[in-house]
């Protein structure tokens, strides 16, 4: 076999290689696990939902994107299209904080009750009438 | 700024103003999918605020961009960043009317389809758009489906020239609503 044939036959080895760990690191699929960051805020959903209600602007430089770890007591459970969405109250009638769950805690969230006490980690979209968080996971 | 406070009284009016004859959801979905030979994008929303007056047919929904999911990271955090520029236009929504409400019995169990017109309001851009969309009532609950096609330029979405041959023209729109009576 010339020396040239094997450089091919190597590069057609090392290229397929080569890119699916591009694909894995630069491509990645997944999304970040709001548990895995070290960055997380800690506050309550009564606390987080009247921040927004007084002022937007200032609650989205302190909040939207972040990681929020947020406590509250369950309003409501909404199971669509196999994802559920929890609802903590704000202790407002205006608006609450809803969660959107990510669906790997399909299983834990079959056990939560409403009028529990629970805390939830995911990522703040902002609000419109309601706080939004998505991704969430239920804390460890 | 303007749009952003205009936005936020309508959301605050159509709270103040739901009545008997008003439906909600606080979950309503909006997908988009864009389609090149090169890639494929689709992304959804499912929290989208909306209410439909079974009365005079008058229909809104709103959303926040940020709100859209897609398949990973680094396509959302370009659809944020450099397209939707999210955070200097965090909010969405339509404001519109069922043209020929007289098509839709809201009382009683069935499948119907009308027109409806409005505007759409996207990163401060309002166009007026049509469509049909379908209703299906069904024990008090009405879920309200409709495809719409638009084109991102018309509403200012730049699309860098490195993606222009990945991103679709025209996108399509599907707007899914599950209504409960307020």
């Amino acid at each position: 076999m010339s020396k040239r044939i094997k450089i091919w036959i190597a590069i057609g080895l090392i290229m397929p290689i080569g890119l699916i760990c591009l694909n894995m690191f630069y491509f990645d699929p997944s999304h970040k696990d709001p548990l895995d960051s070290k960055d997380k805020i800690y506050i309550s959903a009564p606390v987080l939902f009247a921040l927004y209600s007084l002022h937007e602007d200032s609650a989205n430089r302190l909040y939207l994107d972040s990681v929020i770890s947020v406590t509250g007591i369950v309003q409501a459970i909404e199971m669509k299209k196999r994802r559920y969405t929890v609802t903590l109250s704000s202790g407002d009638s205006n608006g609450a904080v809803i969660c959107e769950m990510d669906t790997l805690e399909n299983n834990k969230i079959k056990n939560i009750t409403k009028g529990r006490n629970i805390n939830l980690v995911g990522f703040c979209n902002g609000i419109l009438i309601d706080v939004q968080l998505d991704r969430c996971k239920l804390a460890k | 700024m303007t749009h952003k406070i205009t936005l936020t009284v309508i959301l605050t009016f159509m709270l103040l103003n739901i009545k008997a004859q008003q439906y909600m959801t606080k979950t309503g979905t909006v997908k988009f999918f864009s389609h090149t030979p090169l890639e494929d994008i689709k992304a959804e929303n499912r929290k989208v605020v909306s209410v439909l007056d079974s009365k005079t047919g008058a229909m809104e929904f709103f959303m926040l961009m940020k709100g859209f999911d897609f398949a990973n990271d680094l396509m959302e955090q370009h659809f944020n960043e450099s397209y939707a520029e999210s955070s200097k236009f965090p909010k969405a929504g339509f404001s519109g009317k069922i043209t020929d409400i007289s098509k839709v019995d809201f009382t009683k169990d069935g499948t119907y389809k009308a027109d409806y017109t409005g505007k759409l309001t996207l990163k401060d851009v309002t166009k007026d758009i049509s469509g049909t969309a379908t209703f299906v009532v069904k024990g008090g609950k009405i879920t309200a489906t409709s495809k719409l096609k638009i084109k991102p330029k018309d509403y200012n979405f730049v699309i860098p020239a490195t993606s222009v041959t990945k991103i679709a023209e025209e996108i399509d729109v599907d707007i899914i609503m599950d209504y409960t009576k307020k």
